[in-house]
């Protein structure tokens, strides 16, 4: 029978290898549209060839859309990943899979091959948060699913990749300035008009500074170049209404729950006038000789905490600014590359970060705060990274089967320390701090091959080993099959595993009113497995592909028994009298499948460019409690983005429109928060227009403006005090969406301005 | 260099004079510097990439490692091999100018490893622009060497004179 079962295969084997005989090789429109991609093997090699599904938006797109920030390039322009905001920092999930409160730490973001994520937690941010001069930007890579085979620990949904521009695309100094506004909503999400009470005060406003200087020259009969950006943004509302959420009375004094100065007693809501704000200064600077690399960054993401939501605090006093977050980064990369024979290629590299991050927050209500501080209280959070690691890497390259071999040693050395402070409102008293600190470290080699036996025939294998004083030891292996069977055709076959080591912040941290640390706690692990066929055709592409993932060992809180809570009160790890008592655990499995597809394409020679992509995906979590799986919440199960863009003529502008679009989802709160009806966030469809050029009266000075509007008009986070149901508060409250908003941005290049000065 | 393999064998295609310079077999010389091992490793690079495709430019083809000695006598090894493509390794860039000069007057294309051995008069090069595969003409340099590019191919590349 055996014999039998591998009938279909074989035929498929033959009929492949039949039609690759036959297969005529990519015409050169269809090469010049494939994009090169670097991040799915350390090194520079086609979408089409790479062992990964990844899409790449470009700086032209960028620019065309009118794109101004990580989440808007995400959500307008990539297959399979989608961002959701709870109106400070967004939230990053693909391909169905989006965990909630993860600040990020399932997809690894590098820029030029640096990793972001800090070595508290893991988090990134994927926005403007991200902290990367956006104009230096010459492409992004997104792949999609497990990468940890190159790149460790956080690769679990995926790698973004920032590549910022050489100098000789961003010669010469160019200065930025870009100014938006949002327009305010009422409480029902309507959008407000020019007409009504205040309209202009509570408008939205941000702008943006930015400058770049890009120049090459020889230092020491060395090819050199250095390319700098400096980024500044700031946006301050629109003014949000919110509530009335009926909460009641204080369970500790009795009387109505005290929501500070701006607040009415008793009830969460009202108008939201100082308590959005953002903050982002960023600055990027490289340089290279020969093949020596060296790059600095640094940024800080300063952001107020609107209102409760369960991610950042689940209370605060109403529109209070104090209730803040903010993050620094200062990351540093040096590299070498050695050719050391005919066949052998070793790059040294060596990296450095300090992360610094923060969190502020005060309630007056004495229900919110510590037995002792029953006036109310102020919080504050501080976390603080350094890591410091090397990399070999040694590419052979053999003379038989096109093969070439990576190897590669990744070594780092962490430490972290958080400490949260709590005090009265008058800074006179104190709760005992309570605080951690840990020094961790990683050994890691990692090994992947490949082959090209034959044009029409790629294998990859790879396979890494992370030994981490934090967990242990962790395999990711991935192997891939690249097979083109016709002219244009390229069919993938990929299986890969990835991990999230646990962070050193779900390790330590423990409260003793309701938190014990973790014990054993072991890293998160998914497997994948996904196919897809893709299809060229001059300067069109199609890709269809489907994919399987299964997660385990997801990091949640696991209620403690009585007797575990005895155990930890005698132990002195947990006050007396506590009932509800949790520990970071490796509880939650995930089940997801689904498929995604894609469709590029340009006309009239070029000047019409067009694209969709679509992700349609089934996700249920196990929360490991014996319940049965349910829907994961928050993340969009179906959902992509379409877009078109024409050149009219080149002295006129560029117009763009795009859209994203999303499923209903769940909110945070859908299982947990005892509402009625279950809390879930509408379809979401948002549109964006956009127009850009240079102005030929004013060589050097380019243009670009837009709107965006969104016809949803909530979120799927519930925010306010009332984050579970009660008597007083049975319907959930989501967090509003900027529904309605416009920018414009002027650019000016000198380098453009002098050349066209010479060559009138 | 898979990449550049297929771009150059497709490119040829454009080239009006290209059947005539190849007649029935393409010859490609690959022109490394042999004391420079980045320059070797490009060059067997490329040579098992071009290996790999059947044809370039509807021809059979095969590829010769050629170290680079001096401008003239790379000139001299042309005139006497006839190849239809050069194809210049790592490390050249401070001899891509004398070899530009040297092809001048011979039926040859030349083809740079990166964009600034176009600039320096390499007929056809490669660039990455935003993630992309760009393709780089010297214009002036190709006249000179008896390339005669289809305007549809221009339009694709990116053109210097």
């Amino acid at each position: 029978m055996k014999r039998f079962r591998l009938l279909p295969g074989l035929c498929w084997l033959a009929c492949s290898i039949g039609i690759a005989r036959a297969a005529e090789p990519s015409s050169l429109e269809e090469l010049l549209g494939q994009s090169i991609v670097s991040t799915p093997s350390k090194g520079d090699e086609t979408d089409t060839s790479a062992p990964a599904t990844s899409s790449v938006i470009t700086a032209e797109q960028l620019r065309r859309f009118g794109i101004r920030s990580l989440d808007e390039a995400i959500d307008y322009l990539s297959l399979g990943m989608a961002t959701s905001s709870p109106l400070h920092a967004v939230e990053i999930g693909a391909r169905g899979v989006l965990i909630d409160g993860d600040y990020g730490n399932h997809v690894l973001l590098l820029v030029d091959g640096h990793a972001l994520n800090e070595p508290w937690n893991g988090t990134a941010y994927f926005e403007r948060g991200a902290g990367v001069p956006f104009d230096l930007i010459d492409h992004i890579e997104v792949m999609l699913g497990p990468g940890s085979v190159l790149y460790g620990s956080q690769a679990m949904l995926g790698v973004i990749h920032i590549v910022t521009k050489r100098a000789k695309d961003a010669t010469g100094l160019r200065l930025i300035v870009e100014g938006d506004t949002t327009v305010p909503a009422r409480r029902d999400g309507a959008l407000r008009g020019p007409a009504s009470a205040h309209f202009g005060r509570d408008l939205g406003a941000g702008y943006r500074l930015a400058g770049s200087y890009g120049r090459e020259f020889v230092l020491g009969h060395l090819p050199s170049e250095l390319t700098l950006g400096l980024d500044y943004y700031e946006n301050h509302g629109p003014t949000w209404h919110v509530g009335p959420q009926a909460y009641g009375d204080d369970f500790v004094t009795g009387a109505p729950k005290d929501f500070g100065p701006r607040g009415i007693p008793g009830v969460w809501g009202g108008v939201l006038r100082k308590a959005d704000s953002l903050q982002v200064p960023a600055g990027y600077l490289r340089f290279s000789s020969g093949d020596f690399k060296a790059a600095l960054r640094a940024s800080a993401f300063q952001r107020s905490s609107a209102f409760p939501d369960g991610l950042v605090a689940t209370s605060a006093d109403f529109d209070d600014p104090f209730n803040r977050e903010s993050d620094r980064f200062l990351n540093l990369d040096l590299s070498q590359r050695i050719a050391a024979s005919s066949r052998l290629e070793l790059i040294l590299h060596g990296y450095a970060d300090l992360y610094d991050y923060h969190w502020h927050n005060r309630t007056r209500a004495a229900e919110d705060c510590p037995e002792e501080l029953s006036n109310g209280c102020e919080r504050a959070l501080k976390g603080v990274g350094r890591s410091l690691g090397g990399e070999l890497r040694a590419i052979v390259q053999w003379p038989l089967l096109r093969a070439s071999t990576l190897l590669g040693l990744d070594a780092k050395l962490g430490n972290v320390e958080h400490q949260l402070d709590i005090q009265s409102l008058t800074g006179l008293e104190h709760a005992a701090p309570r605080g951690g600190e840990r020094t961790d470290g990683l050994v890691a080699p990692y090994v992947a091959q490949s082959f090209s036996p034959a044009s029409w025939l790629d294998l990859n294998l790879g396979l890494r080993l992370d030994h981490d004083t934090r967990f242990g030891n962790k395999l990711s292996p991935r192997s891939a099959l690249g097979v083109t069977p016709w002219g244009g055709g390229r069919l993938k076959l990929i299986y890969a595993e990835a991990f999230r080591a646990p962070s050193p912040y779900e390790i330590t941290y423990g409260d003793p009113n309701s938190e014990l640390p973790a014990t054993g706690l072991g890293p998160e692990s998914v497997r994948s497995v996904e196919g897809s066929v893709e299809q060229r055709f001059g300067s069109h592409r199609l890709l269809f592909g489907l994919f399987r993932s299964w997660w385990s060992g997801m990091v949640g809180t696991e209620a403690l028994s009585p007797e575990e809570i005895e155990a930890g009160v005698a132990r002195g790890d947990l006050v007396a009298g506590v009932t509800d008592v949790a520990r970071y655990s490796n509880v939650e499995r995930i089940d997801n499948y689904g498929l995604n597809a894609a469709y590029d394409g340009a006309a009239l020679d070029g000047r019409l460019r067009f694209g969709l992509n679509v992700t349609a995906a089934t996700s249920r979590v196990d929360a490991g409690d014996g319940s049965s799986s349910q829907v994961l919440a928050v993340a969009p199960q179906t959902f992509g983005n379409a877009r078109a863009s024409y050149e009219i003529a080149p002295a006129w502008p560029t117009v763009a429109a795009a859209l994203r679009f999303s499923d209903r989802r769940l909110a945070n709160r859908a299982y947990d928060g005892g509402f009625s009806p279950t809390p879930s966030a509408p379809p979401l469809l948002a549109l964006r227009l956009a127009a850009s050029g240079t102005l030929s009266s004013l060589p050097g000075l380019g243009y670009r403006v837009g709107a965006e509007y969104s016809f949803a008009k909530v979120e799927p986070y519930v925010i306010g005090a009332a984050q579970y149901a009660n008597d007083n508060v049975t319907q959930a409250e989501l967090a509003p969406i900027p529904r309605l908003g416009g920018f414009i941005g002027l650019e000016y290049s000198f380098e453009a301005a002098r050349g066209a000065a010479l060559d009138p | 260099m898979r990449l550049q393999a297929a771009l150059l064998a497709r490119a040829v295609e454009y080239d009006r004079a290209f059947a005539a310079r190849a007649r029935a077999r393409v010859l490609v010389f690959i022109l490394v510097r042999p004391e420079d091992s980045d320059s070797v490793r490009v060059g067997e690079q490329i040579r098992l990439e071009l290996g790999a495709i059947a044809q370039i430019g509807g021809l059979p083809h095969s590829e010769e490692i050629v170290p680079y000695g001096s401008a003239r006598e790379l000139a001299e090894r042309i005139a006497k091999q006839a190849p239809a493509i050069l194809y210049l390794s790592a490390g050249l860039g401070a001899n891509v100018e004398p070899i530009a000069r040297a092809l001048e007057g011979l039926s040859i294309l030349s083809v740079g490893v990166s964009a600034s051995y176009v600039a320096k008069g390499a007929v056809l090069g490669f660039d990455a622009e935003s993630g992309r595969p760009q393709l780089l003409v010297h214009l002036g340099q190709a006249r000179r060497q008896q390339v005669e590019f289809r305007s549809e191919f221009l339009k694709l590349a990116k053109v210097s004179q």
